[in-house]
């Protein structure tokens, strides 16, 4: 596994507003293989990763996601394993199909946990209106 | 194996990440817990003789301060558009999201479900007019996560409407 990052996660990186959250890789060919991973898989919350085997049969939350031509696609608060909450960024360049996966566990249960409060008291606003509609 | 994404889709609280749970874990909790971003889970329903693997997409709700973003519907090949009838305005937020489907990818089957069906005598009439949306849907069910009725019914109805269409047969009932 390679734990320095390739040149085309980098220039990528570069265009996203710095942070110093874990960071890890996937790159597959045109038959979305695996053929390089690496960076901190394992603080993403992602299992070990084989390359030569199908990126879905190893993620198969990704399976559907990919091939992408266009310009990059961001799914933020994304949790495809239990305890993680991850950032997936797509993108495609001449060498391959890239995943990259931001680590957003801690901002994500922050996130969570306001949301929370916010539609608890949506919920009870609901149940008050529906009460005073039926007096 | 075939594999789809399917994207459950409805308002706040209609039920979405407790289908998700009796479905796959087969456990219920009366707690809310609100889902951010999405969460995804894979389960293989069995359609007599062919097998197809669900990619779950539970997608946070849509409420009054954020929008489902359209970059979650990505890849998706059908969709779950849950509404809790004790909530009427729920209905609008489904006919909305069913809005957001068509303008990013198309038509896409869709189940209507209509959840909590132990609390029917608590259902009120629909505020918006629903009529189109049970016309598109493959099919519109009723549902309970508490008491696990109807709940295999629904997603084997949305996968058995993403079968290829030569290889599709009857459902099953277990
Ligand atoms: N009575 C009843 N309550 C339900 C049912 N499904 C979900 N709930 C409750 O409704 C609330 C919201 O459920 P949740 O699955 O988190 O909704 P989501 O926001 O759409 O994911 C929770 O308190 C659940 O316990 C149901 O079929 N019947
Ligand atoms: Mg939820």
């Amino acid at each position: 596994m390679n734990k320095k990052l390739p040149f085309s996660v980098v220039r990528y990186v570069k265009t996203q507003p710095a942070s110093n959250r874990s960071m890890a890789y996937l790159c597959l060919d045109e038959n979305l293989v695996v053929v390089d991973s690496g960076g901190e898989l394992e603080k993403c919350g992602i299992p070990s990763i084989e390359n030569g085997v199908l990126a879905s049969e190893q993620l198969p939350a990704i399976e559907s996601l990919l091939p992408i031509d266009e310009s990059a696609v961001v799914l933020v608060n994304t949790q495809i394993i239990e305890g993680s909450i991850i950032d997936l960024h797509l993108f495609a360049d001449s060498v391959g199909q890239w995943v990259l996966i931001i680590d957003n566990t801690e901002a994500g249960l922050r996130l969570q946990s306001e949301q929370q409060d916010r539609l608890c008291n949506d919920i009870v606003e609901e149940q008050n209106t529906k009460k005073r509609r039926f007096k | 194996m075939l594999q789809k994404k399917v994207c459950m889709l409805g308002a706040f609280a209609v039920g979405k990440t407790s289908l998700v749970r009796r479905y796959v874990d087969s456990i219920f909790s009366e707690k809310y817990t609100t889902t951010i971003g999405v969460k995804i889970d894979k389960k293989v329903v069995s359609l007599g003789a062919q097998d197809i693997s669900l990619l779950l997409w539970d997608v946070y709700g849509e409420d009054n301060h954020q929008k489902v973003l359209p970059a979650y519907l990505r890849g998706m090949a059908g969709y779950l558009l849950v509404v809790d009838p004790t909530r009427p305005n729920t209905y609008k937020s489904a006919v909305s999201l069913n809005k957001l489907v068509n303008d990013t990818l198309g038509p896409k089957p869709f189940v209507l479900v209509l959840n909590k069906s132990d609390l029917k005598e608590d259902w009120e009439n629909e505020t918006v007019d629903v009529q189109a949306l049970k016309d598109e849907a493959v099919a519109v069910m009723e549902t309970s996560a508490k008491t696990d009725s109807g709940v295999s019914e629904m997603f084997q109805s949305m996968a058995s409407a993403l079968l290829p269409k030569n290889s599709r047969g009857s459902i099953p009932d277990e």
